[in-house]
């Protein structure tokens, strides 16, 4: 088991190497001459020579690669162009909200996608299955802003009971929770059934029913058990996709968390904060793959126990 | 090399069936309605801008603000937006963007990951660990948040729309590719044309690809709906193609200004969207179903 | 025999969408008695399996036993029960145990705690006391260091332990009846006598009657009292172990038991075989359904034969019939 996680983290370091790596690339796309870019068009000369000086853009390659690390290690992940302030200040000000909206949005797709998958697969084949299918279809295909705009309208507009934008109190995160869990549910749906259907067509659910379980221990203890780990695989690798939808979310529903703050930077040319939020985005992607190897590793047994 | 010249029968039994699957996927319930679905759009963005030619909204500077935010009326079946324009006129040349932009994305894409998987499955070794290092790096992105990070940074226009859209999409081609292309490999045909001498590059074109491919006509409608999502959602941020081009993504960006009072402009561009990209996904799935047992290339 | 432990009468089962019309399992009529080691012999596809996971309903969808047929068990119609009853009785007075205990046990789930489950599901203790009983039934199915071995997972474990830890949970709600589905099938012949020693040894111990399916004819002559022989998904010929493998009175065994090769084969010859293959589906063959492998077969064999009695057996076959006939007129 130790062996498996050193060889996970092992693994993730080269990744990490190559995000820091690909955002340090990044602003070195932008057309032009970067450091005028960020100078802003009123900047005199002088100006964009300090500024560049002061975010490393001079030197060589090699040299601005170094000052971007060591920078990045200490926690200097630049300044931004329109507050001022540090851009580590500005995300961490802004990260627990996208965290919040993330995990209620993962959290619910996670019960209901289990519930709905776990129904299906019960009875496979079964008009409630195709239904429930047909559900995860729509879901994957639906443009999470529509469905933002879609909830909205509904609740907002027509019916006046929900909140349509900010985050003031408890109701505000109902309708991008519910909208940002559309996706990830329909594949945790899709997933549980696929892995229910093998685990309760296994010999050991022959078993539980020989010995008297009822339906209900054979479903949520034995089989779902073993079905948890392709489960908890699925729901990690969409909770990273999630933050790709939270994006669109925070933008629909003005939620000021740092997808909201992202849009607003990239319109504002504000590239050192964009640089950061991209930065910080992928290495928390990184971090809950990491996690969900740890996941994997508790939960098979054979990884557990040797042999 | 003698064996190159030798007229060898097919050492692998490549199905050449492809006239049977369209017809089993045809046969496929959903298989079909996807295929349906994206079958309408296409002839929408292809034929569609020719048959609103003389709609004075067709004309990308129309204005006319006395016409404007009218719900759905016989004058304008779909109601018209902020400018008066006729909102039916825009989503059907709209989707002319939107295809295109997909598309090219998808087809970029796979230009770039299908050699780099193939060769990636078929030399393992030192050059399938570094490109999978490679892959792996660009996976640690969230697709829509690279495709955000590159146009913001690249700067909007088509060009980049595509190149940004493309750059999410070829890890996942890469992937699938090497994985079909792995199994393949591991057939002993493969192994006992190599013994025959056949060059390895024959080996390659001939016999590996061919059976790897429906792993790729199983993947390229999934990546069509995804990269129509993405470029939607770039323009729906304000990111994509710059006004007054109609763009399905960016008309509903605007709509929601205008959400308290004219909600079809908020119902009709999604649908668009929602419509074509359940098409892709329905039809992948079909295709993958079709395709089941040769998803590794065999009959 | 006095009153039978389960009486299995007129037992049909079908797969699909229709079935009646495409039975897997045929007018199966079978009687347990109680303490008794009965053999269900037959080849694959003769639809032993089938008949076994029947009597406690464990034929999963889209199979399905067929109306009419009857699981008597002390008085009661295993068929006709609700599922609430049939639970008390699954695990509790007629437990199974399979073929596979690799995939058999659940592989997230320690040795002792499946063992356990068995205990709470028929007994209200507490986890404790369950923990207690689960040890104690592995040291009594023969597992050395049980209290630690309790503590391992199945795939920390021994083809032939991991067959002892279910033997374990079935017994320990002390079923009356054990059904035992090719338990040694997929183990080392060595271990094979060993489990089988331990089941004569249940046997001789709680009195438990074990219905035990295989394909092996020398399981059967190690163990059995009686044995059911299966052909095509219908029984052809029942009877006491001793009899029915000293003078079969059916020719499908006749032809099993000679094919057997033993230290006392005649090397120089080939072995003796039934020709063809065993049919897919009952009730494909209209008459016998061994007929068309059966050297013996004439006229009358296109006509189903009934289970007649044949000297202390009853055999599904007019050879049989008409020779105990003509024996029963040469004593008359």
């Amino acid at each position: 088991m130790r062996k498996f996680l050193m060889q996970r983290a092992g693994l993730a370091i080269p990744t990490v190497i190559g995000a820091v790596t690909f955002c340090f690339i990044l602003v070195r796309l932008l057309p032009g001459d970067p450091a005028r870019a960020i100078a802003g068009p009123q900047a005199t000369p002088a100006q964009v020579a300090h500024l560049r000086a002061q975010i490393g853009l001079d030197g060589t390659w090699i040299q601005q690669y170094a000052f971007y690390v060591t920078h990045l290690v200490r926690g200097d992940l630049g300044y931004s162009s329109v507050s001022g302030q540090p851009v580590l200040t500005e995300i961490a000000s802004h990260l627990p909200y996208t965290a919040e909206l993330a995990f209620c949005a993962i959290a619910l797709s996670l019960v209901a996608g289990v519930l709905l998958g776990t129904i299906a697969a019960s009875r496979p084949q079964s008009i409630v299955d195709t239904l429930i299918g047909g559900l995860s279809v729509i879901g994957v295909s639906i443009p999470v802003y529509w469905t933002g705009l879609l909830l909205v309208l509904v609740f907002a507009v027509d019916l006046r009971v929900l909140p349509a934008a900010g985050a003031s109190g408890w109701q505000s995160l109902i309708l991008p929770s519910v909208t940002l869990s559309l996706f990830p549910l329909a594949f945790i749906a899709r997933q549980t059934r696929s892995a229910m259907v093998g685990a309760l067509g296994e010999d050991y659910a022959r078993t539980a029913t020989a010995k008297g379980a009822s339906w209900p221990r054979l479903v949520f203890r034995h089989a779902l058990r073993n079905a948890a780990v392709p489960i908890v695989t699925v729901t990690g690798l969409e909770l990273g996709q999630l933050l790709g939808g939270a994006i669109l979310t925070e933008t629909v529903f003005a939620w000021p968390g740092l997808g909201q703050l992202l849009v607003q930077s990239i319109a504002a040319r504000d590239f050192q904060v964009v640089q950061g939020i991209v930065l910080v985005f992928a290495l928390i992607l990184i971090v809950v793959n990491l996690a969900t190897d740890v996941a994997y590793g508790l939960l098979e047994p054979r990884l557990r126990h040797g042999r | 090399m003698a064996a190159d010249t030798f007229n060898l029968p097919d050492l692998v039994p490549v199905s050449k069936g492809g006239r049977g699957k369209l017809s089993r996927l045809l046969h496929h319930p959903s298989g079909a309605v996807g295929l349906i679905l994206i079958a309408i759009w296409l002839v929408i963005a292809v034929a569609g801008p020719f048959l609103v030619t003389g709609n004075p909204s067709s004309s990308a500077s129309y204005q006319n603000i006395q016409d404007a935010l009218h719900g759905p009326s016989a004058a304008h079946l779909l109601g018209t937006d902020q400018l008066g324009r006729d909102e039916a006129v825009r989503l059907i040349e709209g989707a002319r963007y939107t295809l295109l932009i997909s598309a090219a994305a998808v087809i970029a894409g796979l230009a770039a990951g299908l050699p780099l998987g193939a060769l990636s499955g078929y030399l393992g070794g030192k050059f399938d660990l570094l490109a999978q290092r490679f892959v792996d790096i660009v996976l640690a992105f969230p697709s829509f948040l690279l495709a955000l990070a590159l146009v913001s940074f690249l700067g909007t226009g088509l060009r980049n729309l595509v190149i940004a859209i493309a750059a999410a999409s070829f890890p996942r081609f890469t992937r699938v590719v090497r994985a079909a292309v792995m199994s393949v490999v591991a057939h002993p045909y493969v192994e006992a044309a190599q013994a025959l001498g056949i060059r390895r590059r024959r080996i390659l074109f001939r016999h590996v690809l061919p059976n790897a491919m429906p792993a790729v006509f199983v993947q390229a409608p999934l990546e069509l709906g995804a990269a129509i999502l993405t470029a939607a959602g770039l323009g729906y941020l304000g990111f994509g193609v710059p006004q007054p081009t109609p763009e399905w993504g960016s008309m509903l960006g605007v709509a929601q200004n205008y959400i308290f009072g004219h909600s079809y402009l908020v119902t009709f561009p999604g649908l668009c969207v929602f419509t074509f990209v359940l098409g892709c996904n329905l039809a992948g799935g079909g295709l993958r179903d079709v395709f089941d047992p040769r998803l590794t290339g065999t009959t | 025999m006095t009153t039978p432990l389960l009486s299995i009468r007129n037992l049909g089962v079908g797969f699909g969408r229709d079935p009646a019309a495409t039975p897997v399992v045929e007018d199966v009529d079978l009687d347990l008695g109680a303490g008794e080691i009965t053999c269900l012999l037959g080849e694959s596809g003769s639809g032993k399996t089938v008949t076994a996971l029947s009597i406690l309903r464990l034929i999963p969808r889209p199979g399905r036993i067929l109306p009419g047929s009857q699981l008597l068990f002390d008085g009661r119609d295993l068929a006709t029960l609700t599922r609430r009853e049939l639970r008390s009785v699954r695990g509790g007075e007629i437990s199974m145990i399979f073929q596979e205990p690799m995939t058999s046990l659940n592989p997230s789930f320690t040795c002792g705690a499946q063992v356990a489950e068995s205990v709470r599901l028929h007994s209200a203790v507490t986890r404790r006391q369950a923990w207690a009983r689960a040890v104690e039934l592995l040291d009594s199915v023969g597992i050395r260091d049980p209290a630690r071995r309790a503590r391992d997972f199945p795939h920390q474990l021994s083809g032939g332990m991991r067959q002892r830890v279910m033997i374990a949970m079935a017994l320990s709600s002390r079923p009356r009846l054990l059904i035992a589905d090719e338990p040694t099938t997929a183990l080392d012949v060595t271990i094979q006598a060993q489990i089988l020693d331990l089941l004569l040894a249940i046997r001789a111990e709680h009195g438990t009657a074990i219905l035990l399916i295989t394909h092996d004819v020398g399981v059967v002559a190690q163990v059995a009292d009686r044995i059911a022989v299966m052909y095509g998904g219908r029984l052809v010929l029942t009877g006491p172990a001793d009899d029915c493998l000293a003078q079969p009175a059916h020719p499908y065994l006749a032809g099993l038991l000679a094919s057997v090769p033993t230290l006392a084969s005649d090397r120089s010859k080939p072995l003796p075989v039934i020709p063809g293959a065993v049919p897919r589906l009952a009730g494909a063959a209209d008459g016998c359904g061994f007929a068309d492998r059966c050297a013996l077969r004439f006229a009358r064999c296109s006509e189903r034969p009934p289970m007649s009695e044949v000297g202390g057996q009853l055999s599904a076959c007019w050879v049989a019939e008409a020779a105990a006939v003509t024996a029963g007129g040469q004593h008359a």
